[in-house]
């Protein structure tokens, strides 16, 4: 390219081609006008007329003369041509007394408007789907807990896992951001070598934590298992692959099916999971390859700063607290009541059904993230004013939030009904449930507009606080109530002013 | 002698006539130091073209890329940029303040080298400036009922179009604009605050163009004015503050006199080739064949050039159409179309898109007629290089090609196969007449479109506006206006346009 710079998309593109196309030829070049009968004294008709009728879009839609002026020029018109076929002195006035004749007009927004923030509901609930269903795994792998022996008055093993857990959490909320960021600078192939290197380092220190803290060998097997999983499933899930994902948990998911129904030996279990984890492992290598592989290195050398995603390293933590806190809080709270020495057996987690209805309506908070940036680019559209598009962002997250909040809560009942002896949900427990999906919703919302240190101070400071509240001996139900409705209201205090503000939506 | 030469997506990143014009200027003159202020793209771009050693510095200031991280000015610096960027929308959307446009840009030029203006005009406060002004009765723009969203397009792309002004200003020497528009924001700034005399040089008329291309955008109607109204006081701008306007050809005058340029801060300098590197292309081809050169472009209207040439094969069955040149990045879709044009006229086998070619001479010499069907141009190279190997021609009257052609080629309306069909069967039929033109063509390129007499016409400027002791911006500049070059005294005056303001 050559000449000036384009500052519109497209501006030359292959729609410049379809406009050439669609003009008429020879537009300028009128037949004379009709000579007037000899005894009629009427003026003749003046030519620009014709003229002003065949231009009536190009005049209609001008901002300026200097706009018709240089669509005539283009047409090939020129001076002589003005003063020859129109009597005017040039082409300028020519289009100066166009400007003048044709009113304006101002179309409104067209209704074919591509808002770039429209989502692919299937792929929201394929995302669901492969966020609910790893903890399929749990139900696989429960014997390797060894229920029996306990660890700090918790079942060993556990405490590895939730470790490991939170590790893989943490590091991959910022190992995703740091590719998205790549990918949002259209390189696909520097997030895949991010990726490529990120993933496998996490799953490394994951497992090495869950050594560190300690347990059975089965569990400290899982957990190095489920870190591994963990990292395969963020490649996929940022590159864009979640149908491989659901690929590979297909075995997970049929064994845990056959699981419920009669029993498996140990054996069979660690096979069906061994085999999801190589398909997912496989599937991410084969995906990085083909990335680092097919893409072309960049010629110039681009630097992210780390230090950006501390803060999603501290949300990711933060999440993971707060939801091993809503699935193991009660386990713990036993555990810390008997003050380490067990009591009974815990066979059945109560949070189990609440938890598959938390994961699986993850796929349904995407979904709606879209959804309200849409919705909000759509307020722009039509608000004229500050005040008219702050009340309709705020109605708009209002109803986000509530779609989201009833989804989950039905959510959550169907899973207790299905699920084989859960016991009945209480209010404060879908009460505490939905207050956690609510934060979690609304953090992420803020996230996606950028406000990534304030989400993770809040949620971190509610998780620090609910986990201290734990060991101090509180029950868990009315420590999330707490916790999480103060987070929920904190984040909602942020985030309505914070998104009602114009300039966040560009 | 310094000069600072101001470019925007041409030299020394892109390929294109503007950059070989540039690369003309800096070549041709070894002694003179060049520094280079690009306004680009990203900034990432590769250079495209080798530097000579008299080219000190190359500064991008790339358009695109990520915002100032900056925060904006707070208090009473706020309060101020806020006044004056309402000052500043007036002059951009209401005739009578026009005279504001200056002062605040200038001051904007001190913001944004302090890192302060994208921060500002990003603002949540400077948006609602901006909603509250244009929606005011007495602006044009209210009518149209700007929405929020028109409001962030038109400060997003302002903000864009703005930051060539972070761009630290020349002191010295001569700043020199290879075209209009944002390649001037630093010339102006170094004209104001310095006294370096600015010239500027159009080799196209970039406000038309600009308006062409916001036409077909995806913008709405007060999006479109504003930012069409920054581009034409930009223009106007310019044009008063420029030491010296030098356009490529004197069709572009009209829009130079038209937008504010003093007639005698006016003088054209036409482009030049070196007729050793173009020299007479020797004997043509046995088939009746013409020839094209150019980038494979909409621009260059190849469908006229191909309807055209259907007609030709009606007459001269055993004619072949050769069309040399590359596709850029993106014209595809328009090659595969013209493709198809030829496919559909059954006339695909007697047309070639021949690609690249190492000597564009060869293209020239494969053609017993060169051909030039382009809807937009300046002072085609590709044309004067044709003419320079002795070829007879056959162009379309845009830009400056008049001028260029004379009387040693035939000229016919854009966008029309029959005449152009017309012209090229005349000149087919007629050995002797294509002879005439083509000798006459080289003769005329030697008499008048030389390299050396470009590049010595700029020598020549540099060294007047840098004679001139004290140079003040606004107007006054000690640059005798020399006899203009015999052709002006030929155009009638009645077609001279008056040099008032459209619209104002």
């Amino acid at each position: 390219m050559s000449g000036p710079l384009r500052l519109i998309p497209g501006e030359a593109g292959p729609e410049h081609t379809m406009q050439l196309r669609t003009l008429p030829l020879k537009r300028r070049r009128p037949a004379p006008p009709e000579p007037e009968p000899e005894e009629s004294l009427h003026l003749s008709a003046d030519p620009l007329d014709e003229l002003a009728e065949r231009l009536r879009d190009v005049c209609a839609d001008a901002v300026h003369p200097y706009e018709i002026a240089a669509f005539l020029e283009s047409d090939g018109l020129s001076d002589e041509q003005a003063a020859l076929l129109y009597g005017r002195p040039d082409a300028f006035t020519v289009a100066e007394e166009l400007f003048e004749k044709v009113e304006r007009r101002y179309p409104g927004q067209s209704s074919e408007f591509a808002n770039p923030w429209r989502a692919d509901p299937w792929r929201c609930v394929v995302r669901g789907l492969v966020f609910a269903l790893p903890g399929l795994g749990y139900l696989l792998g429960a014997n390797l807990f060894a229920t029996t022996r306990m660890r700090f008055g918790l079942p060993s093993g556990m405490l590895a896992l939730s470790v490991a857990t939170l590790v893989s959490w943490g590091f991959n909320q910022a190992l995703a951001h740091r590719s998205y960021r790549w990918l949002g600078r259209l390189r696909r192939r520097e997030a895949a070598i991010c990726l490529a290197v990120g993933a496998p380092v996490g799953a490394l220190v994951a497992a090495a934590a869950a050594y560190v803290v300690g347990g059975p060998l089965g569990a400290l097997c899982f957990a190095a298992g489920q870190s591994c999983y963990l990292g395969a499933a963020t490649v996929l899930l940022v590159l864009g692959r979640e149908k491989f994902l659901l690929l590979a948990l297909a075995p997970a998911s049929v064994g845990a099916g056959v699981v419920l129904a009669v029993d498996v030996p140990q054996a069979v279990r660690t096979v069906v999971l061994l085999a999801s984890l190589a398909l997912a492992v496989g599937l991410a290598v084969r995906e990085l390859l083909v990335c680092i592989r097919g893409g072309e290195r960049e010629s110039v050398e681009l630097r992210l700063p780390v230090r950006q995603e501390v803060p999603h390293l501290l949300f990711g933590l933060a999440c993971g607290a707060l939801t091993l806190i809503a699935g193991l809080g009660g386990t713990i709270h036993q555990a810390v009541q008997t003050g380490g020495h067990p009591a009974q057996e815990t066979s059945t987690t109560p949070t189990g059904p609440a938890m598959i209805a938390l994961t699986l309506s993850l796929g349904l908070a995407e979904w709606l993230l879209f959804r309200y940036r849409a919705l909000a680019v759509a307020a722009l559209r039509t608000s004229h004013t500050s005040g008219q598009f702050s009340r309709r962002t705020g109605g708009i997250l209002l109803g986000c939030l509530f779609i989201y909040l009833t989804t989950v809560a039905a959510l959550d009942a169907a899973a207790t009904v299905l699920w084989p002896g859960a016991p009945a949900l209480g209010v404060p427990q879908l009460g505490a449930m939905l207050l956690l999906g609510g934060s979690l919703w609304l953090a992420l919302l803020l996230n996606a507009f950028g406000f990534s240190w304030s989400t993770a101070l809040v949620c971190l400071a509610a998780a620090v606080a609910e986990s201290a509240g734990l060991l101090a001996g509180a029950d868990p139900i009315v420590l999330q109530l707490i916790g999480c409705g103060a987070a929920a209201l904190v984040l909602t205090a942020l985030a309505g002013p914070a998104l009602g503000r114009t300039t966040r939506h560009r | 002698m310094r000069v600072t030469l101001l470019t925007e997506g041409t030299y020394p990143h892109q390929h294109g006539g503007v950059s070989v014009w540039c690369d003309q200027l800096v070549q041709g003159m070894p002694d003179v130091e060049f520094d280079v202020i690009a306004v680009t793209g990203t900034g990432h771009e590769p250079l495209a073209w080798e530097l000579p050693a008299n080219v000190r510095s190359v500064t991008t200031a790339p358009l695109w890329g990520p915002a100032a991280e900056g925060r904006p000015p707070r208090g009473k610096e706020m309060r101020r940029f806020l006044n004056a960027y309402e000052r500043f929308l007036h002059s951009i959307l209401d005739p009578v303040y026009t005279t504001h446009f200056g002062t605040e840009l200038y001051g904007f030029a001190d913001l944004a080298r302090r890192g302060l203006l994208g921060p500002a005009l990003r603002s949540e406060r400077a948006l609602r400036t901006l909603q509250q002004v244009w929606t005011r009765d007495y602006l044009p723009t209210a009518v149209s009922r700007p929405t929020l969203h028109d409001a962030l397009n038109a400060t997003d792309l302002l903000e864009h179009a703005l930051r060539p002004l972070a761009v630290e200003p020349p002191k010295d020497g001569v700043a020199h604009a290879a075209s209009g528009g944002l390649a001037t924001l630093p010339g102006l700034i170094a004209a104001q605050q310095y006294g370096v005399p600015f010239l500027l040089t159009e080799h196209g008329i970039y406000l038309r163009e600009r308006y062409l291309g916001y036409r077909t955008g995806p913008y709405r109607w007060p999006v479109k004015a504003l930012l069409l109204g920054f581009y034409r006081m930009l223009a106007e701008e310019s044009y008063r503050q420029a030491a010296l306007v030098t356009p490529g050809n004197r069709y572009n005058r009209r829009w130079e006199e038209r937008g504010g340029t003093p007639s005698s801060h006016i003088r054209t300098v036409y482009n030049g080739v070196d007729p050793a590197a173009f020299p007479p292309a020797g004997p043509e081809p046995e088939t009746p064949t013409l020839s094209w050169a150019g980038r494979v472009d909409p621009i260059k209207d190849l469908e006229t050039l191909i309807r055209a040439f259907a007609i030709v094969r009606r007459e001269i069955p055993e004619a072949r159409l050769r069309l040399f040149g590359g596709t850029p990045k993106g014209g595809e879709a328009y090659r595969d179309g013209c493709i198809a044009l030829a496919a559909e006229l059954g006339i695909a086998e007697s047309v070639a898109f021949e690609g690249r070619v190492a000597d564009i001479t060869d293209a020239y010499a494969a053609g017993n007629v060169v051909m030039l069907s382009s809807i937009s141009e300046g002072f085609p190279f590709t044309l004067i290089e044709a003419m320079s190997c002795g070829r007879a021609t056959v162009s379309t009257d845009v830009g400056g090609v008049r001028e260029a052609v004379g009387d040693t080629g035939l000229v016919v309306p854009p966008r029309e196969p029959e005449p152009m069909a017309a012209a090229a069967i005349e000149l087919l039929r007629d050995a002797e007449r294509r002879a005439r033109l083509g000798e006459g063509a080289r003769l005329r390129v030697i008499e008048q479109f030389t390299l050396r007499q470009n590049i010595d016409g700029f020598r020549g400027i540099y060294t007047e506006l840098l004679g001139t002791a004290r140079w003040m911006p606004g107007g006054v500049v000690a640059v005798a206006d020399q006899a203009p070059s015999p052709d002006w005294d030929q155009q009638p005056a009645a077609t001279r346009p008056e040099p008032s303001e459209v619209g104002a």
